[in-house]
C-alpha cells in the first residue's frame, strides 16, 4: 500500500508542472528582472509569459504547443524567456530601480486574461502583446514576425494577413 | 468620459453618492526621476482614521532605498504632516496601518524578510516588534475592541509560505506578542498568500488570504475560537466549473488580494479580486458575514455592467456606521485608470462613480479607503501624469450627507 502511495504520489509531481500551469517543462525561463538584464547583455528579444496558477488555457498551450521540439528550438534560440506568475507576490526590480511584485507588473502590462505572451526588445520596449491560446502554427508565425525583424514595418494582423 | 456624460444627463445619478468630495491634497511632493511611490499592502489597510485623526503609510525610495513612511493628520488639524519613516533602516515594503485611538496608529511592514510591527503618535516611534522567525511580509493589522492589536502575515513553513496570526499587547510603547499561531493548523500543501485581517466590536477575529492547496488560487477564510485556536479554513470565492474545466484543463479560475473590513457590531465585509469571467479580466466581488465570519453569504459582483467588461485592479474596502460599506478599484474603463467607488445598497451595489478628484486626465490608481465613526470617506491612492511618469500619493475627504 505504503509502496503504491508513493508511486502515485511520484506521478502526481511528475505532472504538477502541467496540471498547475507553471513554465512549460525544459524551457530555460528567468524572472522578470533577470531576464531584460540578460536581454540587454545578450541583445536578445524577451519573449515574456504571463500565467496564472492553475490557468486552463496556459496548460493547454503548454501540453499543445509548447511541447513541440521545434516551438522549444526555435524560443529558446531566438529569445530570453521571462515566466511571470500574473497572481504572484514575488518582488522584482525594473530597469528604472522599481521595485514592484508579479502581479503588479501584470497589472501594468494589463494581463486581464492568461496566457498574456509579450515580445519586448532588448530595452524592454513592447513589440507586440498576444493573449489567449495559440497553436504550434502560431507559434512558429510569431516568432518569423519579431526574429525576422517583421515587427518594425508591419503589425502582426498585416504580417499575418500577408504570410505566405 | 462616461461618468461625466453620465452626470450632464444625470444628474441625480451624480448626486445620489453619499458624500460630499473635497478636492484632493498632495501627501508627498512629486517625485522625481528613479523615485517611486507604492501604496499597497496585505488587504489594502494603507489608511486609518479614529477620533478625527486620519493616517495614511505608503513606501517610496526618495533617499535611495525603499522604506516606508507615515503621513497624519491629527483630530482638528488642518493639514498632513510632513512624511515620518516608520520602518527601520533597511530595504522595506508593504506597510499596513490601524487606528489604535487617543491619536496612535500601529504600523506593520516586511523588511529584511521579516514581519514587523511598531506603534507611533506621529512624533515618536515606539521600539519595533520583530513578528517572524522566518522569511516573512505581508502584515494585515487591525485593532481589537479592547485595545489590543491583531496582526496576520505571511511566514515561511518549509517549502510554502503560511499564515500565521497573534495578538498585540500594547501598552504605552511596549509592544509584546501574545502567542502566534498559523491560521490553518494543517502543514502547507502549497502558497498561502497576502492574508487580510478584521476584528468586530464583539472581538470575533477573521482571517482571509490566497491559497493555493487547489492547485490554483482561492480566497480562503477562517476565524478565532475562544480558545484562541482557528477553525478549519473555509472558502470565499464561489467557483464557475467552464468548458476548460471540463476539458481537464487547468485546475481552476483565480482570485487574489482579498481584503476585510469589520462592520458592526459582528459583521465583516470582504472584497477580492475575481477571475472567474476570464473574457474580462479580473472584476471585484464581495461577500458579507453576519455572524463573525463563522459563515458568509453569496458573492456579489461590485462594478456594474459599464465596468464589466473591463479588468478592475487593486480593491480595497471599508466599512462605517449604519452598515455603510464601501469599495474603491482602479480600471480603465474611460481611457485611463481612474479610482472607482461603489457602495452597498439595497442588498447589492450602487452604480459606479469616478471619485471626483481621482479620475480623469492621468493614471490613477491603488486606493486605500476608509469610513470614519460619522461615516465620512477617507481615500488615499497614487497618481501619476501617464505611464513611467513621477508619481504621487494623494488623499481625499468625502463628507457623508448623511447622519
Amino acid at each position: 500500500m505504503k509502496l503504491w502511495r508513493g508511486v502515485m504520489f511520484g506521478v502526481l509531481m511528475l505532472l504538477a508542472p502541467w496540471v498547475r500551469a507553471d513554465p512549460p517543462a525544459d524551457y530555460p525561463f528567468v524572472s522578470y528582472d533577470q531576464g531584460l538584464v540578460r536581454a540587454r547583455e545578450e541583445a536578445k528579444p524577451v519573449f515574456l509569459y504571463f500565467g496564472r496558477y492553475g490557468c486552463a488555457w496556459c496548460d493547454k498551450t503548454n501540453r499543445e504547443s509548447f511541447s513541440n521540439p521545434e516551438i522549444r528550438q526555435r524560443y529558446t534560440e531566438h529569445y530570453v524567456l521571462v515566466y511571470v506568475d500574473a497572481e504572484g507576490g514575488r518582488r522584482l526590480k525594473l530597469p528604472d530601480g522599481e521595485r514592484i511584485t508579479e502581479a503588479e507588473l501584470g497589472a501594468r502590462f494589463k494581463a486581464f486574461a492568461t496566457p498574456l505572451f509579450v515580445f519586448l526588445e532588448p530595452d524592454g520596449k513592447v513589440i507586440v502583446k498576444i493573449p489567449g491560446f495559440k497553436t504550434v502554427e502560431d507559434f512558429r508565425d510569431f516568432d518569423r514576425y519579431v526574429s525576422e525583424g517583421h515587427y518594425k514595418s508591419r503589425t502582426l494582423l498585416q504580417f499575418l494577413g500577408g504570410k505566405s | 468620459m462616461r461618468a461625466g456624460w453620465l452626470a450632464a444627463f444625470f444628474p441625480l445619478a451624480a448626486l445620489a453618492a453619499p458624500w460630499e468630495f473635497s478636492p484632493p491634497v498632495d501627501l508627498t511632493t512629486v517625485s522625481t526621476k528613479g523615485v517611486f511611490h507604492h501604496v499597497e499592502s496585505a488587504g489594502r489597510k494603507s489608511i486609518a482614521v479614529a477620533e478625527g485623526g486620519v493616517a495614511v503609510v505608503w513606501e517610496d525610495n526618495h533617499d535611495g532605498v525603499s522604506r516606508c513612511y507615515l503621513a497624519l493628520k491629527p483630530a482638528k488639524a488642518s493639514r498632513f504632516s510632513a512624511p515620518m519613516r516608520v520602518s527601520r533602516t533597511h530595504e522595506s515594503f508593504e506597510p499596513s496601518v490601524a487606528a489604535m485611538g487617543k491619536g496612535r496608529y500601529a504600523v506593520g511592514w516586511e523588511e529584511d524578510g521579516a514581519a514587523w510591527v511598531r506603534v507611533t503618535d506621529g512624533v515618536r516611534l515606539s521600539p519595533s516588534l520583530r513578528l517572524s522567525r522566518e522569511e516573512a511580509g505581508q502584515v494585515s493589522l487591525a485593532r481589537g475592541p479592547k485595545e489590543g492589536l491583531y496582526a496576520a502575515w505571511t511566514e515561511g513553513a518549509g517549502r510554502f509560505r503560511q499564515v500565521r496570526a497573534a495578538r498585540i499587547a500594547v501598552e504605552g510603547d511596549h509592544l509584546g506578542m501574545d502567542g502566534s499561531r498559523p491560521v490553518d493548523a494543517a502543514i502547507p500543501q502549497d502558497e498561502q498568500l497576502y492574508p487580510s485581517l478584521a476584528v468586530t466590536a464583539e472581538e470575533s477575529v477573521v482571517v482571509a488570504w490566497e491559497d493555493r492547496r487547489e492547485g490554483h488560487t482561492r480566497i480562503l477564510y477562517t476565524y478565532r475560537n475562544k480558545d484562541g485556536s482557528f477553525a478549519n479554513p473555509a472558502a470565499l470565492n464561489e467557483i464557475q466549473r467552464g468548458q476548460a474545466a471540463a476539458l481537464g484543463l487547468g485546475r481552476g479560475s483565480g482570485a487574489m488580494r482579498v481584503a476585510l473590513a469589520a462592520e458592526g457590531e459582528d459583521g465583516i465585509a470582504a472584497a477580492w479580486s475575481d477571475k472567474r469571467d476570464f473574457l474580462s479580466g479580473y472584476d471585484v466581488y464581495a461577500a458579507f458575514s453576519s455572524d463573525g465570519g463563522r459563515s458568509f453569504g453569496k458573492n456579489q459582483p461590485v462594478q456594474d455592467s459599464f465596468g464589466d467588461s473591463f479588468a478592475q485592479w487593486h480593491p480595497a474596502i471599508a466599512a462605517g456606521p449604519h452598515g455603510r460599506v464601501a469599495v474603491a478599484w482602479d480600471d480603465d474603463r474611460d481611457g485611463t485608470s481612474d479610482i472607482w467607488l461603489a457602495w452597498a445598497e439595497g442588498g447589492g451595489w450602487s452604480e459606479n462613480l469616478a471619485l471626483p478628484g481621482a479620475s480623469g486626465e492621468g493614471v490613477q490608481s491603488d486606493p486605500a479607503l476608509a469610513l470614519d465613526e460619522d461615516g465620512n470617506l477617507h481615500v488615499a491612492w497614487v497618481e501619476k501624469a501617464g505611464d513611467g511618469a513621477p508619481t504621487r500619493v494623494r488623499y481625499l475627504f468625502g463628507r457623508s450627507g448623511k447622519k
